[in-house]
């Protein structure tokens, strides 16, 4: 038997106390018509619910939740129009350590149009999308995601594809 | 065998084929050499190194050889293109190796041990990259993992080394698609895990028990 | 006037020897001002002086430099290193010897630092798996350094010395070879007989199997996937292999001297190695021994100029002393400052003396004349640590290793480990090194 001082110290953890709420099936289905692969959807919710600030995670999976149900009242869940400008989140890395590799952004974007609903002036709607895709992924991919889910709304308001 | 001398050994082998393969080797060599051998060894080396003390346990319940769950690591890393692992388990990266033909591969070249990198990476054949802990970011991806071998896991907890967590950080964490713990040990260690750190289950996307 | 160039010359000599940190700017900055003042005094200009420096030696330094870091890129050294360890069972004594053979005949074909550099990694594995005592640290390096020595004396492209023989057409390839080679190697059986008695390898405590066994199948274990790369040690060693015979074979009457062959032979190793050999020509060559052999043929020319060596020679054999009793003190005299200055000064500055003494002598003497000097440099070398690259390196590396006994207590590689095995070095060749020259006389 070891002495006392070689006995295990309570266990570090990554998630705070509050984050069981992260483990809610209902997200991974929220996201099911934005991202296709699982594996990236995983990724995806990770890094809106599972890292950073407490507050960040519970608000988004709070968001979230809420319009992927208001997605699901209006029957809008569909996979988006990826034929037009894109908004991705590319992941934030020093200049020097961006390869050429196309998959240094999160597996996740949603047409540009979505923004351009809010302005005629192409330099504003620039504006809105550096904004968007600002930040730490807790914000920027959380940005995007909710850009989704406002998207596919607002196209089954309109009675037409998201 | 004088202590001092026995773990001097013991630290050339593990710096450069991990503490369980080491482990191993030396149980194994002990024990083709004079039966009982091993015995001293355990009681020797694993009072100072805590993973050798668990692969004697081990090896005293009939094991003959590390765990090695290769399957649970394919299925995890399916859909990842490149992974990068940090810390030297040497049976486990050529498993790893020899059955991923198609994944890109780099190891990151810092060790808590005395270590030849250039040695440990020429065993490869020119398959697995060397990865400096300051360009660790050049791999991320959203195909891209981190893997790390534990040593031991129970209901919460592992551990893991050092080298874990001077690399993955809250930036690195959100650029990894995987972040996996790929476990070595039969058993959690029996005692206070020396050389490695104690991490939350959680920290891991994937564990492979 | 030769008074001021022996001065910048001696001052060089001693302050490389001193502060070894900054040789090179010493020998940079002592042939400079070697150059200006040959070129204020009217004595020589700066285009003579360096017309005058042995070109076709630093070429055959260089080349086989090449040659080595294509071999180098097979990895040949260190799988060669862990062949030799489980050929000898690890069994100490046993590792000591062959290791020592072994560098001595790989130091006879490439530049055996280079070779060193990659079996020391190799070989501090052992020390720590197999757990090795002060004594047998000391006597296991010091024994690879002198063989690395008199490997290196032994053929005429080793090292240095033998290499400024063959390059200034002092003497041919195979008359060096079958003069040098057998002493060297009488001097090696010595070495190895004297210092057997103070062979206690590891402490007797009845695990010497166990420790041997380990030590193997770690070594097996560290080196298991690595293997020799065929694409870098045919075109080294086919490169290698073709020299030595153009060396042998091809005669000067044909005016294709040794060091056309070297360079010849280092074009074709680097051809054959493809990008790797484009990788070696840029970054690989040893711009630090050229540069710092370049400055001292420099001061030693403008030293030339002004019949320094010459007067130095005419004292030598004005000496009341017999000719052999001359060549004697002349050996002795090499010897000594070649352990205080290394090998490559005391060569540079002594073959011209030894060039004024040669021509009193017939040409068979001529011969083990400047064996005898190759010896007695390879002697010099032997007799400190600090007398040749490969020891402070060695030193250094033992160091960073963090070594331990079988007690715990830290084990040390310096001056003062290595001067015992290098006192007996120092006696048993240069006894050799004058006994052969003197029978040639």
């Amino acid at each position: 038997m070891p002495p006392p001082h070689h006995e295990r110290p309570p266990p570090p953890r990554h998630h705070a106390p509050g984050d069981a709420l992260a483990d809610d099936p209902r997200l991974d289905d929220a996201l099911r018509s934005l991202v296709d692969d699982p594996g990236a959807r995983r990724f995806v919710l990770r890094c809106l619910v599972g890292e950073g600030p407490q507050h960040h995670r519970a608000s988004n999976q709070v968001l979230v939740l809420l319009l992927a149900e208001l997605v699901a009242r209006l029957d809008g869940a569909r996979p988006l129009d990826a034929s037009g400008p894109q908004l991705a989140v590319a992941m934030r890395l020093p200049p020097h350590l961006r390869g050429d590799r196309d998959d240094q952004r999160y597996p996740i974007s949603v047409p540009r149009a979505v923004l351009e609903r809010l302005s005629d002036d192409p330099a504003a709607v620039d504006a809105m999308a550096r904004a968007v895709v600002d930040g730490p992924p807790q914000h920027a991919v959380a940005n995007v995601v909710m850009l989704g889910l406002l998207a596919q709304c607002l196209a089954a308001l309109e009675g037409r594809p998201a | 065998m004088s202590d001092p001398s026995l773990a001097m050994a013991f630290s050339a082998a593990a710096g450069e084929l991990g503490m369980s393969a080491a482990s191993w080797l030396f149980l194994r060599t002990l024990a083709a050499v004079e039966a009982g051998a091993e015995e001293a060894a355990i009681e020797s080396l694993g009072a100072q190194f805590p993973v050798m003390a668990a692969v004697g346990a081990a090896w005293r319940e009939g094991h003959r050889g590390p765990r090695c769950d290769l399957e649970g690591v394919r299925a995890r890393l399916d859909g990842v293109t490149r992974a990068v692992v940090l810390g030297v388990e040497s049976a486990h990266l050529d498993a790893l190796v020899a059955a991923s033909p198609g994944l890109e591969l780099g190891l990151v070249t810092e060790s808590p041990l005395e270590a030849d990198f250039e040695r440990i990476l020429a065993n490869f054949g020119g398959r697995v990259a060397a990865v400096s802990l300051a360009e660790l970011q050049r791999w991320s991806g959203a195909t891209s993992a981190l893997v790390t071998f534990l040593y031991g896991v129970d209901s919460h907890a592992t551990q893991v080394s050092p080298i874990w967590l001077r690399a993955v950080g809250d930036d690195t964490r959100t650029q990894f698609r995987t972040l996996l713990g790929w476990n070595v040990l039969p058993a959690p260690m029996p005692v206070y895990p020396r050389w490695l750190v104690e991490v939350a289950l959680d920290a891991f996307t994937d564990v492979v028990p | 006037m030769s008074l001021a160039f022996a001065g910048i010359l001696l001052a060089a000599l001693i302050a490389q020897a001193l502060w070894p940190g900054a040789r090179l700017r010493v020998v940079v900055s002592g042939a400079a001002l070697s150059c200006l003042l040959a070129s204020l005094r009217g004595v020589s200009t700066t285009a003579r002086l360096f017309a005058a420096v042995p070109w076709d030696v630093l070429t055959i330094l260089v080349g086989l430099g090449v040659v080595t870091e294509v071999l180098v890129a097979s990895r040949l050294f260190s799988l060669m290193a862990v062949r030799v360890t489980r050929a000898t069972g690890a069994r100490p004594w046993r590792f000591a010897l062959t290791f020592a053979l072994v560098m001595y005949v790989v130091s006879g074909l490439v530049n055996n630092l280079t070779a060193l550099l990659l079996v020391l990694p190799v070989m501090l594995v052992v020390f720590r798996v197999l757990g090795v005592t002060q004594r047998f640290l000391s006597l296991t390096l010091g024994l690879l350094l002198v063989a690395c020595n008199l490997g290196g004396a032994a053929t005429p492209i080793g090292d240095f010395p033998a290499i400024l023989l063959l390059g200034r057409g002092a003497m041919r390839f195979g008359v060096y070879l079958t003069a040098a080679a057998p002493r060297t190697a009488l001097a090696l059986a010595l070495v190895v007989v004297a210092l057997s008695w103070r062979r206690q390898a590891s402490p007797r405590d009845g695990t010497e199997a166990l420790r041997a066994a380990l030590t193997v199948n770690t070594l097996e274990a560290l080196h298991r996937g690595i293997r020799i790369d065929r694409r870098y040690l045919l075109p080294g060693a086919a490169a290698l292999a073709a020299m030595l015979l153009g060396w042998v074979l091809i005669p000067a009457s044909t005016g294709i001297g040794p060091e056309l062959i070297c360079w010849l032979g280092a074009a074709l190793s680097l051809l054959g190695a493809g990008k790797v050999g484009e990788t070696i020509a840029r970054r690989r060559v040893d711009v630090e021994a050229v540069l710092f052999l370049l400055s001292l043929f420099v001061m030693v020319g403008a030293a030339r100029e002004s019949h320094l060596f010459t007067d130095i020679a005419r004292w030598l054999t004005a000496l009341p002393l017999s000719p052999a009793a001359q060549v004697v003190v002349f050996l002795v005299a090499a010897a000594l400052l070649t352990g205080v200055f290394s090998a490559g000064p005391s060569m540079a500055a002594l073959l011209d003396v030894a060039d004024a003494l040669a021509r009193q002598h017939p040409r068979e003497a001529r011969d083990a004349l400047y064996v005898g000097l190759a010896m007695s440099v390879c002697a010099g070398s032997s007799l400190f640590l600090t007398a040749a690259t490969a020891g402070p390196l060695t030193q250094s590396l033992i160091e960073r290793a963090g070594l331990r006994g079988p007690d715990g207590e830290p084990l040390r590689f310096g001056f003062r480990e290595y001067l015992p095995v290098g006192l007996v070095a120092f006696a048993l060749i240069l006894s050799v090194g004058i006994a052969s020259t003197l029978a040639a006389l």
